[in-house]
């Protein structure tokens, strides 16, 4: 199997046997797989059963990008977003509170896809914090990670209660504070990346 | 705060203040809890769930939010489904309290309404004029309505509703009820203002045309109860009528036979006399259905004297002024300002309810003089196969020829009384729907029955051919018809020269409005100019005076009701004021214009209406 990473340079001595390995060996080398091509065939949210049952691939391509360098992207998009996410929230408060539910719940269920984005990005600070930021901004960062579980967690509840009135001071009290905070500590990462 | 609040809302509503006193405080399914900004909130209870009904954090900036999405420009009413706190009641307050609007609150939780009187101060809001209040916690069919209808104007009201979300979550029955009342007050008025865009500039001439007519004619209120138990039968000009036609001549001299005026003239020609006759029609070609009786074969002029005339004082002056027989006013429900103006001097002559067509007013009529059994005959709601109406009547013609008469009316089918699809139309439909809803609230003791063998199926009625009905319930001879006739005919007008002078005295302030309205047009001319040369001081002067001369207008506004149908297109318009200068000059000079010409023409009709009441009033002093 003749195998190409595209991305970063990564050298591949070893002979693989099967996909999995060699996703390893990308991973191990602090890289995130964004694309797997197999005889060109787009196989990347293939499972790993799914992969080992295409046999035999004589050409694999991958993608591959550092971590670091895939936060740090991501971080620059997030700055841009956060501040459509939070006027977003707005439209939403005054949607539930002036009675239009359809309305909110349709403009929330966009926000929760964002917020699950921001949340793998979230989910990534952590390691890169130590690069770009001092440990002061590392604490305001965990403050911002630990409230935004407790805010998220409250929405969830406020949603699964269809308690529109505590969505609403959740959104506009809670999470948009949060968020705010957020995308201060994201501007600072991005400027000193 | 409590005491404060009570006592400003006893005023007008010391029923409900008792209510709220006396009530115990016990079963409470809610809390209050303190928000974050110090002001009180509520948090329900149902079941194992909980929810807010304002904000934790900060109620009174989410009622700003919630009010900011009213349109209030040429507003004249706002609904508010729920009470709560009340936060977004005196943020709405607020914003109208200069705006002569009114507020219309529904609430069904007293404990919560006693509740939120203990923290904010809603004296000023009882206190105003325009506040309406519905606290109930059961609600009857219709009370919302009601509570709303007698209220407003039920052509150019606009109402806004609004809502706190929240209630639908602890009573969504009663508010989704109470929803839907609101929004049928609201279809209704639109319907309203397109038949008032459509008639009201003929009512209000036709009312003052009729004006003597209306005071020297006897009300159907003295007459109230005088069928009582005896059978009335009601002849519409439904397509069905040529069916059974024939069969009402059994009934005559056995029941009250009441024709609507589009089927006079096909019984007429079939010899079949009716003993009254109704019209609402302000249409010309009432016209055609009740004038030049005498030209029908077999009809004598003493027969044609004993006809009542039933009406309501908007039909077409002609059609009264060339009646032979007596006749009899039947005001009804709507938009009856004149009428009630009248009445100080001439005195009450009763109301009947409306549903838009004479069918549902010869109910009214039927009902309230006590007749029983009635019976609907040509009442189809519906076409037939081929035809619209009974044949002979006016405007008669099949379903193609109607659709392309009436192209923006809609179409549809509907269940006729043996099951099956029949076509309607829209209008037809609404009056149905409205038969349906006065049968579900009409006297149970009595009967009603659908003898049009054919047509829609009307709710609370028994089916029943017209054969048979007459078999089993115009048994007996009555005398009630000519009962009637002779009160009618021995009614003796009581008014007196008060009413005279205070036809004069509308004379002298329409006079008042005619000049001001021409003053009004020369400033208008001044302010033009001083705005096209940027004469500011002159802008200003002529402004102000502007604005005295629209107060003295607004001030004498009672006495453009006469013509009223004038300036209709202004009661349509809810951004008379806004725009650039000069569209809203050009408005005023529309306005004034229309109140010039509409102050001529009454002006005209009342001289001689005055002069005619003098020469009564001189006879009977002879």
């Amino acid at each position: 199997m003749e195998v190409t990473v595209y991305g970063e340079n990564i050298n591949l001595k070893k002979e693989y046997e099967t996909v999995g390995e060699i996703i390893d060996a990308v991973e191990a080398r602090n890289c995130v797989i964004t694309k797997i091509v197999a005889d060109e065939k787009d196989v990347t949210d293939f499972t790993g059963e799914e992969l080992e049952r295409i046999k035999p691939i004589e050409h694999l391509e991958i993608l591959a990008k550092q971590t670091k360098k895939l936060i740090l992207e991501s971080l620059e998009e997030g700055e841009s977003y956060l501040p459509r996410l939070i006027d977003g929230i707005d439209n939403i408060v005054t949607a539930f509170s002036q009675g239009n539910e359809r309305e909110g719940y349709n403009l929330l269920e966009q926000a929760l896809e964002g917020l699950g984005w921001i949340n793998s990005v979230i989910a990534n600070l952590d390691k890169i914090s130590l690069t770009f930021m001092n440990k002061e901004e590392v604490k305001k960062l965990n403050e911002v990670i630990n409230s935004w579980q407790e805010v998220i967690q409250e929405l969830l509840d406020a949603f699964e209660n269809q308690d529109t009135v505590l969505m609403n001071d959740i959104l506009e009290y809670e999470l948009k504070p949060v968020l705010e905070d957020l995308q201060e500590i994201v501007r600072k990462i991005n400027k000193n990346s | 705060m409590l005491k404060k609040n009570l006592r400003a809302l006893e005023n007008k509503y010391p029923k409900i203040v008792q209510k709220l006193t006396e009530i115990k405080e016990k079963r409470k399914n809610f809390e209050i809890i303190e928000a974050k900004n110090k002001d009180k909130t509520v948090q329900f209870n149902k079941g194992s769930k909980s929810f807010l009904l304002h904000s934790k954090y900060n109620p009174k900036k989410e009622a700003e939010r919630m009010t900011a999405q009213i349109n209030f420009d040429g507003l004249n009413s706002v609904v508010v489904l729920g009470f709560g706190l009340g936060y977004h009641i005196l943020n709405l307050f607020r914003k109208i309290i200069n705006k002569n609007i009114k507020i219309f609150v529904v609430e069904n939780n007293l404990l919560l309404f006693k509740e939120a009187l203990k923290y904010e101060d809603f004296s000023d809001l009882f206190n105003y004029d325009n506040f309406h209040l519905f606290l109930e916690e059961e609600m009857k069919e219709d009370e919302v309505y009601k509570f709303i209808n007698s209220k407003v104007d039920l052509a150019f009201e606009n109402i806004e509703v609004f809502y706190l979300p929240s209630v639908f979550k602890y009573a969504g029955e009663y508010y989704n009820f109470s929803l839907a009342q609101v929004e049928e007050t609201i279809e209704r008025i639109n319907i309203n203002k397109n038949t008032v865009k459509k008639k009201g500039i003929n009512w209000k001439k036709h009312f003052l045309e009729n004006i003597d007519l209306v005071i020297n004619t006897p009300g159907f209120d003295r007459f109230k109860g005088i069928f009582k138990g005896k059978p009335a039968i009601i002849v519409s000009a439904g397509p069905s009528l040529d069916k059974n036609m024939m069969k009402l001549k059994k009934a005559k001299g056995k029941a009250v036979i009441l024709a609507v005026n589009t089927a006079l003239k096909p019984l007429l020609r079939n010899g079949i006399i009716p003993d009254i006759v109704i019209t609402i029609e302000e249409k010309d070609d009432l016209i055609d259905h009740l004038c030049n009786l005498d030209e029908i074969k077999g009809i004598t002029e003493e027969e044609l004297e004993k006809f009542i005339l039933v009406f309501d004082p908007r039909v077409k002056p002609e059609v009264l002024r060339d009646w032979k027989g007596p006749l009899l006013q039947l005001v009804l429900y709507y938009d009856d300002y004149m009428i009630r103006w009248l009445e100080d001097y001439i005195g009450f002559k009763g109301r009947s309810y409306t549903g838009g067509s004479v069918a549902h007013a010869a109910f009214g009529f039927v009902y309230q003089m006590g007749a029983d059994p009635i019976i609907f005959v040509g009442q189809d709601l519906a076409f037939s196969e081929k035809n619209t109406h009974v044949t002979g009547a006016p405007g008669k013609g099949t379903i193609e020829e109607n659709k392309k008469e009436h192209k923006r009316v809609d179409y549809f089918k509907i269940e006729d009384i043996n099951g099956e699809l029949v076509w309607t139309r829209r209008d037809y439909y609404e009056y149905l729907k409205f038969f349906n809803r006065i049968l579900k609230k009409a006297d149970e003791k009595r009967t009603y029955i659908d003898a049009t063998e054919g047509g829609a199926k009307i709710e609370g009625t028994q089916l029943m051919t017209l054969e048979k009905t007459i078999k089993e319930h115009c048994t007996q001879k009555t005398n009630v018809n000519k009962e009637l006739l002779a009160k009618v005919k021995s009614f003796s007008p009581e008014w007196g020269e008060d009413l005279i002078e205070e036809l004069e005295k509308v004379e002298e302030d329409i006079e008042k409005i005619k000049t001001y309205a021409q003053e009004g047009l020369t400033l208008v001319d001044k302010l033009v100019s001083a705005l096209s040369s940027g004469n500011q001081q002159g802008v200003e002067k002529a402004s102000k005076s502007l604005k005295q001369i629209n107060e003295k207008i607004s001030y004498l506004k009672d006495n453009i009701v006469f013509f009223e149908s004038d300036i209709y297109e202004f009661h349509l318009k809810r951004n008379f004021t806004s725009g650039n200068n000069f569209k809203i000059l050009n408005n005023f000079v529309d306005f004034y214009n229309k109140l010039i010409n509409g102050s001529k023409r009454t002006l005209n009709i009342l001289d001689k209406k005055i002069t005619l009441l003098k020469k009564d009033i001189n006879k009977e002093e002879c």
